[in-house]
């Protein structure tokens, strides 16, 4: 028998043994008593601990002399049920050892009885048995990882090792789960000192920052996990590879910390794969990957981010490839192809793999498909990828669906429709980032452009996602006249070995693909790519666009809230939209399908009119994109009671140009708004929609305000002097201020006579306006005087603030702090949108704009959907004689977003119809980058 | 609380105190126990694979 192992004749001697417990003590008060109760529990826990740790030390030791291996000395001890004995005996001692606690605490009735039951102080206990039973573990996994790496170990042996090692890790993931208390407190000693050490040696300053925060975020069980992984990779040489590794770790991490943060999917670090995979793949190590996978594999999954769907896992990985691209592999494409065997087998309810940084360009064909209706080889898995932005934010976006519509449930945060509310989102709700944002680019000013930045290159991202470009813009890597340093490892950026020049590298590929990004956003129509007449005028695509308009809404939340009008609520609604546009596409289709036959076949008249009137597009004029008719379908499945959709139906609602003139003889649409600016607070506020009443009033009310505010600076200017001048030390500056300030107050010796007088007549003409309208009788002539004493009292206002202004040193001084209106809007003007149809009528159709009110049509309700030869505002401005002039001919329609060139056409057409155009001006709405009256899924 | 009370309590907390004792050292026999098979198992096991290891020699 091994030494260790305790005698339990020896154990009984010592319980036996006569203690300093009381036994002779002569206890004489309550407090004595309570304090012997402490003692006593005290003893309990003490014996209990010795009698647990005993066993427990003994039955770790049992094996020492006899000298089988560990993972021998496990399966034995798991066989005779060894293990399992222990461990309730050890329970029965435990609970024994607190129930006597309690039963002597309550005897001794101490106070301290309810702290005792607590199980923070018998977690004192309680915890070091953990931490052992902990202990006891890692080192048999330990010793199985050594037996593991051991050139001399059988593969035999090896599969029980894994095995083995793998059930250790269940029961410690059992034991954590049972006590989480003690297993956070226990792992959170070992993490706080060892994760500082760990993260101090993370080489790349922003790196550390991150993983210490994301860390912070992960429950201490899994952070475990990643320490290790930390530390394997901090101990590689190469520094290229410690930076990109650990940014990978940073990646999945980060991935955890956003779906615990949205909380759209449950993460749940029980959940486990116990079923093996079989699926057909690729060999190993194929360099070849051009084939049909046809070896039969067999292997488990592993969860890095287990999430749980209704209590089954779903894959969700996370994969980061800034030098290497991702999916070149077969043993990554292999890992795919198991999660889509996985799926269809019901072993999980689908996957999604989500990468950042390079990919291999025939991975993703192989992923995706090379047409529209092909689902590509993994069709249920889901590919995110994750897009640095300008600002150093990041977009999230499908590459590519999974076939059950399933994907993982993600958001784009705190991305809003303006770079300005945009900047103020993350400022309220992530101060950190708003912080870094500003270390970053030094000002708000340059943080808002590289916003807008990020904001046009999302838009880019969105088109290429829908025309299929977006897997060439980011797999094609086209640095241009990169530095000379970097020349050799251009095509293969894995044999960088400075941290520097990856850095620099890295910086260039993003510069490029964010050229091309912005180059997509172009927004004028030229070539009619994806029109009812083209190969995108398909079901599938349809379908597939309207889901990732769906989809697109639901992870980008603040781009949702102003697009409410294009979310739909069910899926039966999806299907009435699909339905909805497809047969708004086949109208469209047959409609100019005929046209173009009609035009081919006579020597058209209306092209001859459209060549003539100046008209230099293509000869089918500008198409409507599906994507439009998708969303005309979408507002017109959402419309509300009462409310008409967007309809291509009934065009005769609508007039045409002709009817213009008539029409606005009778028309006044006089529209005043004023911008009031605070300079104390720096703020404008807009009164819309108002009329000169109103303004008359709030000049009265600011001219108060205004003297009131003035006042006060004077009595400030009393108190600074007064604080000055006892100063005994004063600076050159102080000096200054002191003439400045004795100045003011010369001034106000000056005037304060007549302050007071005019302040006097003013009171004096209040009270007399108040008799006077009192004494008359009639109403009409009641307003006069009133209105009579009002011009007078603010003509004496006025004067009094001339006079402060003098006081406070002048209008620059005033200005300082007066409120004032600072713009005035004030016109009569009245637009509608028109369309010119192809037989050269123009359809137009009012715009309410008042304010922040407007409403319309779509252009491509006055068209119908069909091509148009031109489309955007008409804007009229009623002159100082009363009448109405056409001012401005503009392209602003998003819908067909048309050359500037056609503006000319329009003009001459307008004219031909006899509306006087000799001082219209023509704009490029479009391209000034003004804003697009009718914003589409396209635009933001 | 006067002095007899006290005296009665000490005398019941002595009770429990080797009510628990002697529990607790059955507990611990129970413990010994199992190791002591668990120690015969592995050497059971020990001498099994040299049995095998001079069978096979």
């Amino acid at each position: 028998m091994p030494a260790e192992l305790t005698n339990p004749q020896e154990q009984e001697m010592k319980i036996n043994t006569p203690e300093s417990m009381g036994a002779e003590l002569e206890l004489s008060s309550s407090e004595d008593l309570e304090k012997f109760g402490e003692t006593a529990a005290q003893d309990i826990d003490d014996k209990a601990n010795e009698a647990l740790n005993g066993g427990q030390k003994s039955f770790e030791n049992a094996n020492r002399s006899i000298g089988l291996s560990e993972s021998e000395t496990e399966i034995v001890a798991q066989e005779t049920g060894a293990e399992a004995q222990l461990e309730s005996v050890q329970e029965e001692i435990a609970r024994l050892s607190n129930e006597t606690k309690k039963e002597i605490t309550a005897a001794a009735g101490t106070k301290n009885q309810e702290a005792l039951e607590q199980p923070k102080s018998l977690g004192v206990e309680n915890q070091k048995t953990f931490d052992e039973i902990m202990h006891g573990y890692k080192n048999l996994v330990d010793g199985i990882d050594a037996r593991l790496k051991d050139s001399e170990t059988t593969p035999e042996e090896k599969k029980t090792l894994v095995r083995q090692k793998k059930d250790h890790q269940d029961k410690v993931r059992e034991i954590q789960t049972a006590h989480p208390e003690f297993a956070m407190a226990g792992i959170k000693e070992q993490q706080q000192v060892k994760v500082q050490e760990l993260i101090a040696r993370i080489p790349d300053e922003s790196a550390r920052k991150n993983f210490n925060e994301l860390f912070q975020n992960i429950p201490e069980v899994i952070g475990l996990k990643y320490m290790k992984i930390l530390e394997g990779i901090l101990g590689n040489k190469d520094e290229v590879a410690v930076r990109t590794t650990v940014r990978g770790l940073l990646f999945e991490l980060s991935r955890i910390d956003a779906v615990s943060r949205q909380g759209l999917e449950q993460i749940d670090y029980n959940l486990e794969i116990t079923e093996e995979v079989e699926y057909l793949g690729f060999a190993k190590n194929s360099k070849d990957l051009n084939y049909e996978p046809n070896q039969k594999l067999k292997s488990p999954i592993e969860l890095d981010i287990p999430i749980a769907r209704k209590g089954e896992p779903y894959v969700y990985e996370a994969k980061s490839y800034p030098r290497m691209q991702y999916g070149s592999l077969a043993s990554q494409r292999n890992q795919l192809l198991k999660y889509q065997s996985a799926v269809e087998q019901g072993i999980v309810e689908g996957a999604t793999v989500e990468i950042k940084g390079r990919i291999d360009p025939d991975f993703l064909k192989w992923a995706t498909g090379t047409n529209i209706a092909d689902a590509g080889r993994i069709p249920d898995v889901e590919i995110i990828y994750t897009f640095e932005l300008p600002s150093g934010t990041e977009h999230r976006f499908v590459l590519k669906r999974s076939r059950k519509n399933n994907g993982l449930d993600f958001q784009n945060e705190g991305r809003a429709n303006t770079p300005e509310a945009t900047l103020r989102s993350i400022k309220d709700s992530k101060l950190e980032q708003y912080e870094e944002l500003m270390r970053k680019f030094g000002s708000e000013e340059e943080a808002l452009s590289k916003l807008d930045e990020d904001r046009k290159i999302i838009n880019g991202i969105q088109k290429s996602v829908l025309d299929r470009s977006i897997i060439d813009i980011i797999t094609g890597v086209n640095i241009e006249n990169p530095p000379s340093e970097l020349q050799p490892y251009l095509e293969n950026p894995m044999t960088i070995k400075s941290a520097d020049l990856f850095d620099q590298y890295e910086s260039l590929k993003r510069e490029s693909v964010y050229k091309k990004l912005l180059a997509k956003r172009e927004i004028i129509n030229v070539d009619n790519k994806r029109s009812a007449n083209s190969e995108f005028a398909s079901r599938d695509y349809v379908e597939k666009s309207m889901r990732e308009y769906q989809d697109y809404l639901k992870q980008n939340p603040e781009m949702a809230k102003i697009k409410k009008a294009y979310i739909l609520d069910s899926e039966e609604d999806v299907l009435a939209a699909i339905e909805k546009t497809m047969a708004a596409i086949e109208k469209v289709k047959s409609f100019e399908s005929e046209r173009k036959q009609q035009e081919d076949a006579l020597d058209s008249q209306d092209r001859e009119k459209r060549s003539k009137m100046g008209y230099s597009g293509l000869d089918e004029g500008v198409a409507l994109d599906i994507e439009h008719i998708i969303i005309d379908a979408i507002h017109d499945v959402n419309k509300k009671k009462g409310k008409t959709g967007r309809s291509y139906e009934n065009p005769e609602r609508f007039k045409n140009v002709e009817m213009l003139g008539q029409y606005l003889s009778d028309q006044d649409r006089r529209y005043l708004e004023i911008a009031i600016y605070d300079p104390l607070s720096e703020k404008t506020e807009r009164n819309i929609d108002v009329n000169e009443t109103h303004i008359k009033r709030t000049s009265v009310e600011l001219l108060k305000e205004n003297i009131k505010r003035a006042e006060e600076r004077v009595q400030q200017t009393i108190a600074r002097f007064a604080e000055l001048n006892q100063k005994p030390d004063k600076t050159a500056e102080e000096l200054d201020e002191i003439k400045f300030l004795s100045a003011r107050l010369r001034a106000k010796e000056m005037q304060g006579r007549n302050i007071e007088k005019l302040k006097q007549r003013i009171e004096a003409l209040k009270s007399e306006k108040v008799e006077q309208v009192k004494a008359e009788k009639d109403n009409a002539k009641k307003k006069i005087i009133a209105s009579e004493y009002d011009d007078q009292i603010v003509q004496s206002t006025d004067g009094l603030a001339s006079l402060y202004k003098e006081v406070l040193g002048g209008e620059k001084e005033w200005d300082k702090m007066a409120k004032r209106i600072s713009e005035k809007i004030d016109q009569n003007m009245i637009k509608f949108i028109y369309a010119v149809k192809s037989d050269g009528e123009i359809v137009v159709g009012e715009e309410i704009i008042r304010g922040d009110v407007s409403g319309r049509a779509a252009h491509s309700e006055l068209a119908q959907g069909r091509n148009v030869y031109g489309a955007g505002e008409l804007a009229f401005t009623k002159d100082k004689n009363g009448q109405w002039t056409l001012s401005e001919i503009n392209n602003g329609s998003g819908h067909y977003r048309p050359s500037a060139l056609t503006l000319r056409f329009v003009k001459n057409l307008i004219q031909s119809k006899g509306i006087d155009v000799s001082t219209v001006e023509l704009r490029d709405t479009l391209l000034r980058g003004a804003l697009i009256p009718d914003l589409t899924m396209l635009e933001e | 609380m006067d002095q007899a009370d006290i005296n009665q309590k000490v005398e019941t907390i002595k009770a429990i105190r080797q009510k628990y004792i002697a529990e607790l050292l059955r507990l611990k026999k129970k413990q010994n126990e199992i190791i002591k098979d668990f120690i015969k198992a592995l050497e059971t096991k020990k001498i099994d694979q040299l049995r095998q290891k001079l069978n096979i020699q």
